[in-house]
């Protein structure tokens, strides 16, 4: 199996602020792996620093077995994409022109698009179910619409991993899923390699190969959903008292419900 | 379509401007004149010598500010970001009032023998601009990352540093020089002739190119850092180059016009008006705009007066102070 991460001794953070340090991982490619942990755990962080977004402090990190140090910023951007937790657009932009966006890294004319740029631009509006409103503009979309038309953006780029930075946030049950399919799809049927932040361990147990439980700035442990919703983890991980079943029709682990952890539980 | 009625008001503005002064002349004059039937020196001296380089120093002011004002509101993502609050006009102009203080130029009196010392100043308003870009960036610089809000508090400070170095020299300087210097700091081009012309044009034409080759990237920067990086651009150092290339306008503008403030707000937002976002239209239309209000402008100060002139500069900040407020308030909305 072929690694599309892999961390030596990274460490990263914002300003004096270390987030996290001496961090060994690997994400393997043509998976699903999400990152999971409280508020502030670095989960964001982490996917931001591997995105090349955030400057890491120390350590290496390998994208496709190459050192991301040795590699420019477009050519990164031919292979990963990231999308952040709430991008922004000026208003009076067009659907189809922020997709085109997207195809920066690969384009040699700035002013002309060339036929493989529509093509992928087309794809994009597919597979993310945008197609009827491609010619409005973002102001006039809802938050459901415009997350997908970003996440189109990053499809466009065409590269083989996609990371996300809670692709679900600010959006209602119906839409967080539409958004969650999408990602499975392109999992599925493209071979696309996804790794992003969720907050909803339901979610991240539903939609993911694998999970990456993180606590105060460290990795407490990595596994499949069934070995990380249980109740172990969840007590060392997020502090809770977890109520986990089998959901019947998914065949996934679900929390169906849950108490903060006592002073005397511990 | 808004390219030919800009160019419309651009000759309207340069017909009135150059018809109308203290000297008043018919269109058939001019016309004779620019055709070379019946020359007459007398038109001559006015057409070629007082109005037609000073039209021409407008517009290519007007051109050089408009381009610099989209270039500094797209990479601060501020549409308030304007050459003269970021404090390069004030650093070029300290420059150039520091070479004026110690070569004891006289603007006023510019012949042959100084063709060398003008055509350094260009040059030393572009150290001086360059030096308050680079002071601005230092201090507005923030874990290797360019924070825009410290970026405009640091030019509002820096301005307002080199505007008391500005006023400190030039108060001592001999009574003719300082009368020469502060005209010029007004912001104003009655003196202009076609050695300034010279002086500034290589610079706006090399600089405005590379500043047009590379307005795509403005659209990019509507984004939010993140965004823009993920897709695969030296988000920083495409700033840099941005930034330099327009404190390299600024200079050449403020060395020839002194400090003009307010074109490099209005154009692009007048532009952006007529265009929409798209930067590879609206970098030429608002070099456009600013050319045309810079020559309108220096029409009234010319005007309104007769026969005493008011300063180009003070004119523009009438006009631009009003359309400032009605930005803020409008921005808060």
């Amino acid at each position: 199996m072929q690694t599309a991460f892999r961390m030596e001794n990274l460490a990263s953070g914002y300003e004096q602020v270390r987030v996290f340090e001496g961090l060994n991982l690997t994400i393997e490619e043509g998976k699903v792996t999400t990152i999971i942990g409280p508020n502030g755990c670095g989960k964001s962080t982490l996917l931001k620093t591997i995105g090349r977004i955030l400057k890491k402090q120390q350590g290496t990190v390998y994208l496709q077995d190459q050192n991301m140090q040795n590699l420019s910023t477009k050519d990164i951007a031919k292979k990963l994409a990231i999308l952040s937790q709430t991008p922004i657009a000026p208003g009076q932009l067009k659907v189809e022109e922020l997709i085109a966006y997207g195809r920066y890294p690969h384009r040699n004319n700035v002013n002309r698009l060339t036929n493989k740029d529509e093509e992928m631009i087309e794809w994009a509006l597919n597979v993310t179910n945008t197609m009827e409103y491609r010619n409005r503009e973002l102001a006039q979309l809802s938050g459901g619409q415009r997350q997908r038309v970003w996440l189109a953006m990053a499809l466009a780029q065409e590269t083989n991993i996609l990371l996300l930075d809670e692709p679900t946030t600010y959006l209602d049950m119906a839409h967080q899923l539409e958004v969650l399919e999408i990602v499975k799809n392109l999992n599925e049927q493209h071979r696309c390699t996804i790794v992003m932040v969720l907050h909803d361990i339901n979610h991240a147990a539903r939609y993911s190969d694998h999970l990456i439980a993180m606590r105060q700035g460290a990795v407490m442990k990595t596994g499949t959903p069934e070995e990380i919703l249980c109740a172990d983890v969840m007590r060392n991980v997020f502090n809770i008292n977890a109520r986990i079943m089998q959901d019947p029709v998914t065949k996934t682990p679900v929390c169906y419900g849950y108490d903060v952890m006592k002073e005397t539980d511990k | 379509m808004t390219v030919s009625i800009l160019m419309l008001f651009i000759f309207g503005a340069s017909y009135l401007h150059l018809t109308n002064g203290v000297f008043d002349m018919t269109v058939m004059d001019i016309l004779k004149t620019l055709l070379r039937i019946e020359p007459n020196p007398k038109f001559d001296l006015v057409i070629f010598e007082f109005r037609l380089p000073r039209i021409v120093i407008a517009a290519l002011v007007g051109v050089g500010l408009g381009m610099a004002g989209v270039v500094l509101q797209g990479i601060t993502r501020n549409g308030l970001a304007d050459p003269g609050i970021l404090g390069i006009n004030a650093g070029a102009g300290a420059a150039v009032v520091i070479f004026m203080f110690f070569f004891q130029l006289h603007l006023t009196s510019a012949d042959m023998s100084s063709w060398l010392s003008i055509l350094m100043m260009p040059i030393f308003g572009f150290v001086g601009g360059a030096m308050a870009a680079v002071l601005i960036y230092t201090f507005a610089l923030k874990n290797g990352h360019l924070d825009m809000q410290r970026l405009i508090l640091t030019g509002i400070a820096i301005n307002s540093g080199f505007g008391a170095l500005s006023l400190f020299l030039s108060l001592k300087m001999n009574a003719q020089d300082y009368e020469a210097a502060a005209v010029w700091m007004a912001g104003s081009i009655y003196n202009a002739n076609w050695i300034f012309v010279v002086t500034m044009l290589p610079w706006l034409i090399l600089i405005g190119f590379y500043v047009y080759r590379k307005s795509y990237l403005l659209d990019y920067f509507q984004l939010e850092e993140d965004s823009i990086t993920s897709l695969g651009i030296a988000v920083e150092k495409e700033k840099m180059k941005l930034l330099l290339a327009s404190v390299g306008l600024v200079s050449a503008c403020v060395s020839v016009s002194g400090s003009i403030g307010f074109i490099g707000l209005m154009a692009p937002h007048i532009a952006k008006q007529l265009v929409g976002i798209q930067h590879r239209y609206v970098m030429p239309v608002s070099a456009l705009i600013g050319a045309a209000l810079l020559i309108f402008a220096d029409f009234i100060g010319k005007t309104v007066f007769a026969p005493s002139e008011l300063a180009v500069g003070i004119v523009v900040s009438i006009i631009g102070i009003p359309y400032f407020l009605y930005l803020l308030v409008k921005s808060k909305a």
